[in-house]
């Protein structure tokens, strides 16, 4: 499903040439739920920023579903990540002046995945999935941190992709929060989703079918 | 329903109420001011046009030797080429408006009040038409008059009979100059006025040109064909420019003020706006990278903030364009009052409203394509990261400089640190704020040029008393009346002819070798010399007849052609052309003796403007008393308040112009200042934490913002240089036919930089105080 070979990223900065990734070598299957773990600057992010088409390596390749995702332009970039790749982030994201179920609707309006009639029907179903949906009509600020991160997922599925990339999604959370979080991206790896979690969360890790660790920009 | 991003932008615009207001606010300050000049600009255009054609203004006006009857209005009016001919005889003479006190008056004697056809008048108030015994006053003179309607006022003529006279009403007649201008009386009798028989001064024939009505050698043309075909000599021909209101130098430079400050006005709001989006979008980038993330396309973002720019200037053009149009219109009356004459809508085309709409919208949307495109391209990974396009800080030579800086308090160094590590924001604040202080200094500038030019003038002429007589009079005659008077230290008797150079009329003027009292600035060339002759220094408005110095002066004398070396050109307030030469120069050429004046310029004991005044009555007493008869007496303080009116259109639109950018400018000034405080929550938020109180966080920000202010006020000062030099040039050029002397006006230089730093501490301490009051959670989390 996704396959990286000798992937490097190398940061060019006052301070000199930084080299976040240094020959990566990784493939993730079908399905897969995958823990990428590492002490904080070890390249882990990068990695993901990578997979999700968020920043470009400067060496390597990387294929998604069979698809050189290198070769895509910034447009063509855009519209395949919309339709392949949710996204998770520690700080949740959500858009403050939009409601729950409009955050959820805003990546179908972008893609145009569905009619829009059924846009509403499909962000409820999501929002009802992940068991928030009856703050549908509350903005976001009126959210606990749980139940922001629940609807981050929630917008994260709008166009059923393929693979989900969450960043820390825990990071901001208590455990006991963490746990249903993990949880609920267990049941959707084993609806044939494939999952890559950058995470701190040693008891999280327990849940994975994978852990990956990085240091210094290398698979340990 | 609408789709959840256009959602999205609504309710940014709804969610922060102040930043939107703000940002409204200054597009609407904008569209106002260009509103309001265009309005007034195509309303003054559109209108004075009209009231003046409407008249029906004479093509030319031939003075004759004899009495215009009917039956010589009916033979010029059967000469081909002749649309209409109308008898007008003009009577010149003066209103007594106090004891001793005279205002020149000039009474137009009218053939038919009910069926006028040239130069027409209309009934203003009072009665329509006037009996033999009474006259009609021009409404703009009727203060001049100091009279009021149904009062009965002396009139002395020329033949120095003095006759009573009824105001019977005023009139409007908007072919005249405003009398309060020309510190003179217009009115109107009947063809059965006692006056008429007595004191008639010059019989005029007015005519109007069948076609081709603005072509002024045609119009010649048809003036010499009636000359021919009529039995009584035609002593002089006047053709006024044709189409031209007498006051329309004054309106083309008032127009051109009016439209260069529309320019101005429009590139201020303009950089206000690319400020706005700058800040707009500077706060919008992390959720760029969330729309991004979920699936956005760089056009899909682009056309959201495109689509939210439109929204607000919509709303700035609906609040801006009324507002606009009713102060456009307000001005443009009084514009009017100014010039006489009375507008009949004050309603601007419809085009100016329709392209006020397309560049109200448009222009902002061009103005935001460059940083939207910008914003929108940006990757997700730079959106995330915070410090987009931004060289870290100290990476620039500049930011090691500002390092250095050590003695300032470590507050005060952030402030100032911050201010020049964000460039863009900094270039376009100073940009805004400079772009109104160059508009408003450069129009403090003009006309304080204006002024000045008006002091210079006075100071070249140091009579303070011009005394013209009815005839020639023979010099010793007069200086026996001057001499012995008390009043007179110093009394001087020029030499004074008339001349056409080509079609113009000009003054031919001779003052003594050795005059005290003349001292004009000089161009190029050298003054007049003691043993000179048949040479001449002319003023700048002799130079559109393509004259220059060394060349020689072709001057139509009595018939004959005289040619005068031009030795000098010397700068006067003057919009006509006068020609400096010896007296002997001037005799020869009209063959007038030398022992005899008409007239003298006279120094007084008393200088001050009341000194002047009583002068002027005792010494016109002393010389009638001598048996000389004075036409004219006038003081030059009064001379100098005639020219000063002429300039008051011009100043109004200069003031005006200059209130008009402070208030675009002050309100640009508090927007854009806002705006950076918000850009600054998130740092505020992280001062706050360590330590900074709301008293130092708020006096740091209101120092940056007066960082900011200087700034814009040095590069005001250097781009109102070049702009107060085109428009001295354009302005004096329309008016005296020389630009102004570039002059900075030190007052303007000050009043700026005391104004750009109040507004600039009043507009960011409201800001700074509430941010420094948010919790520190809440300014950090701020998005």
């Amino acid at each position: 499903m996704i396959h990286l070979q000798s992937l490097s990223k190398t940061y060019e900065t006052p301070a000199g040439n930084y080299e976040a990734l240094r020959a990566i070598d990784l493939d993730v299957v079908a399905g897969e739920f995958v823990a990428i773990v590492g002490k904080s600057g070890s390249g882990k992010s990068t990695l993901l920023n990578m997979v999700g088409g968020i920043d470009r390596p400067s060496s390597g390749s990387l294929s998604i579903d069979g698809k050189s995702i290198q070769s895509l332009t910034h447009n063509e970039l855009a519209i395949w990540r919309g339709r392949t790749v949710g996204f998770v982030f520690q700080f949740f994201q959500l858009l403050p002046t939009l409601t729950v179920a409009e955050n959820v609707m805003l990546p179908m309006d972008f893609c145009g995945t569905l009619p829009g009639s059924l846009r509403k029907k499909r962000a409820m179903d999501l929002l009802d999935r992940v068991a928030v949906a009856d703050q549908a009509d509350k903005l976001p600020s009126a959210l606990s941190g749980g139940q922001q991160q629940r609807v981050a997922i929630a917008r994260a599925l709008a166009n059923d992709p393929p693979v989900i990339l969450a960043d820390e999604p825990t990071g901001n959370l208590d455990s006991e929060t963490s746990s249903a979080i993990f949880k609920l991206f267990g049941e959707l790896s084993s609806e044939g989703k494939t999952l890559l979690v950058v995470t701190h969360d040693r008891e999280a890790a327990a849940s994975v079918s994978r852990t990956v660790t990085i240091a210094d920009g290398c698979v340990a | 329903m609408i789709a959840p991003r256009w959602r999205k932008v609504l309710r940014d615009i709804g969610q922060t109420p102040l930043r939107t207001a703000l940002a409204v606010v200054a597009m609407t300050a904008g569209a106002f001011g260009v509103t309001m000049i265009l309005t007034s600009y195509s309303i003054l255009k559109r209108e004075l046009k009209t009231t003046y054609t409407d008249t029906r203004p004479a093509s030319a006006i031939l003075v004759l030797d004899g009495t215009v009857t009917d039956d010589l209005v009916t033979a010029a009016r059967r000469v081909p080429g002749v649309l209409d001919a109308e008898a007008r005889p003009v009577i010149y003479g003066r209103v007594q408006v106090g004891k001793d006190q005279w205002v020149p008056l000039t009474l137009f004697v009218v053939r038919n009040f009910n069926d006028i056809r040239l130069d027409r008048l209309k009934p203003d108030s009072g009665a329509w038409p006037p009996g033999d015994d009474e006259m009609l006053i021009e409404r703009s003179s009727l203060s001049v008059a100091r009279a009021a309607i149904g009062d009965d006022v002396t009139v002395r003529t020329r033949d120095h009979a003095e006759h009573k006279v009824r105001i019977a009403g005023t009139v409007h007649a908007a072919g005249l100059a405003p009398g309060w201008m020309e510190h003179a009386v217009a009115g109107f009798v009947p063809w059965s006025s006692h006056l008429r028989s007595s004191a008639t001064s010059a019989d005029q024939l007015r005519l109007l040109v069948a076609n081709d009505s603005l072509n002024e050698p045609h119009i010649r043309e048809v003036a010499k064909r009636v000359e021919a075909s009529i039995k009584s000599k035609v002593t002089r021909t006047d053709i006024p420019t044709p189409g031209r209101h007498p006051h329309a130098a004054q309106m083309d430079t008032f127009l051109f003020l009016l439209g260069a400050f529309g320019v101005l006005t429009f590139a201020m709001s303009a950089v206000l706006v690319a400020t706005m989006i700058h800040a707009l979008l500077a706060e919008q980038l992390r959720q760029i990278g969330v729309m991004k993330t979920v699936g956005a396309s760089t056009p899909q973002i682009a056309a959201l903030y495109l689509g939210q720019v439109a929204i607000l200037a919509a709303a700035a053009l609906a609040i801006g364009i009324p507002l606009g149009i009713a102060a456009g219109g307000a001005y443009a009356r009084f514009a009017a009052s100014m010039l006489n004459a009375t507008l009949l809508s004050v309603m601007p085309p419809l085009w100016i409203i329709a392209a006020e709409i397309v560049a109200g919208i448009s222009i902002p949307l061009l103005v935001a394509l460059g940083p939207i495109a910008r914003a929108s391209r940006i990757s997700i990974h730079e959106a995330f990261s915070n410090d987009i396009g931004r060289h870290p800080f100290g990476t620039r030579r500049f930011d090691r400089w500002l390092v250095r800086i050590q003695w300032l308090p470590r507050p005060l160094m952030l402030s100032l640190r911050t201010t020049f590590h964000r460039r863009g924001r900094l270039i376009l604040t100073v940009a805004t704020l400079a772009a109104g202080g160059a508009a408003f200094i450069a129009a403090l500038n003009v006309s304080a040029a204006w002024n000045r030019t008006l002091d210079a003038d006075g100071r070249a002429r140091r009579f303070d008393i011009q005394g013209v007589f009815s005839r020639p009079y023979p010099i010793a005659q007069v200086q026996q009346a001057l001499n012995k008077h008390p009043d007179v230290v110093h009394a001087e008797y020029w030499t004074e002819a008339g001349a056409m150079l080509g079609e113009t009329n000009v003054s031919l003027i001779g003052p003594d070798a050795n005059t005290k009292l003349l001292d004009l600035p000089l161009i190029a060339g050298r003054w007049l010399q003691p043993d000179d002759d048949a040479v001449a220094v002319v003023n700048q408005s002799a130079l559109a007849h393509d004259l220059h110095l060394g060349g020689n002066i072709p001057l139509r004398i009595d018939g004959r052609i005289v040619n005068w070396r031009i030795v000098g050109i010397v700068k006067e307030l003057a919009p006509h052309a006068n020609v400096y030469a010896p007296p002997r120069t001037i005799l020869g050429a009209t063959g007038k003796s030398a022992g005899v004046t008409r007239g003298a310029r006279i120094v007084t004991r008393q200088r001050d403007i009341p000194g002047q005044l009583a002068a002027s009555k005792s010494i016109e007493q002393a010389l009638n008393n001598a048996g000389i008869d004075v036409a004219a007496i006038q003081s030059l303080s009064d001379s100098r308040k005639s020219f000063a009116d002429h300039l008051v259109i011009i100043k109004s639109a200069l003031i005006f112009a200059a209130l008009l950018v402070v208030l675009v400018g002050g309100l640009g000034l508090t927007s854009t200042l806002t705006l950076n405080v918000f850009e600054r929550t998130r740092e505020i938020g992280i001062l706050s934490a360590i330590g900074a109180t709301p008293r130092i966080i708020a006096r740091d920000v209101v120092f940056e913002g007066m960082v900011m202010a200087a700034l814009s006020w040095c590069v005001a000062v250097v781009a109102a240089l070049p702009i107060t030099f085109a428009l001295d040039a354009a302005a004096g050029r329309m008016f005296i036919r020389s630009a102004l002397d570039f002059y900075m006006s030190p007052i303007a230089v000050a009043a700026w930089l005391l104004l750009v730093l109040i507004l600039a501490a009043l507009s960011s301490f409201h800001p700074a105080r509430r941010s420094a009051r948010l919790a520190v959670k809440e300014a950090i989390a701020y998005e």
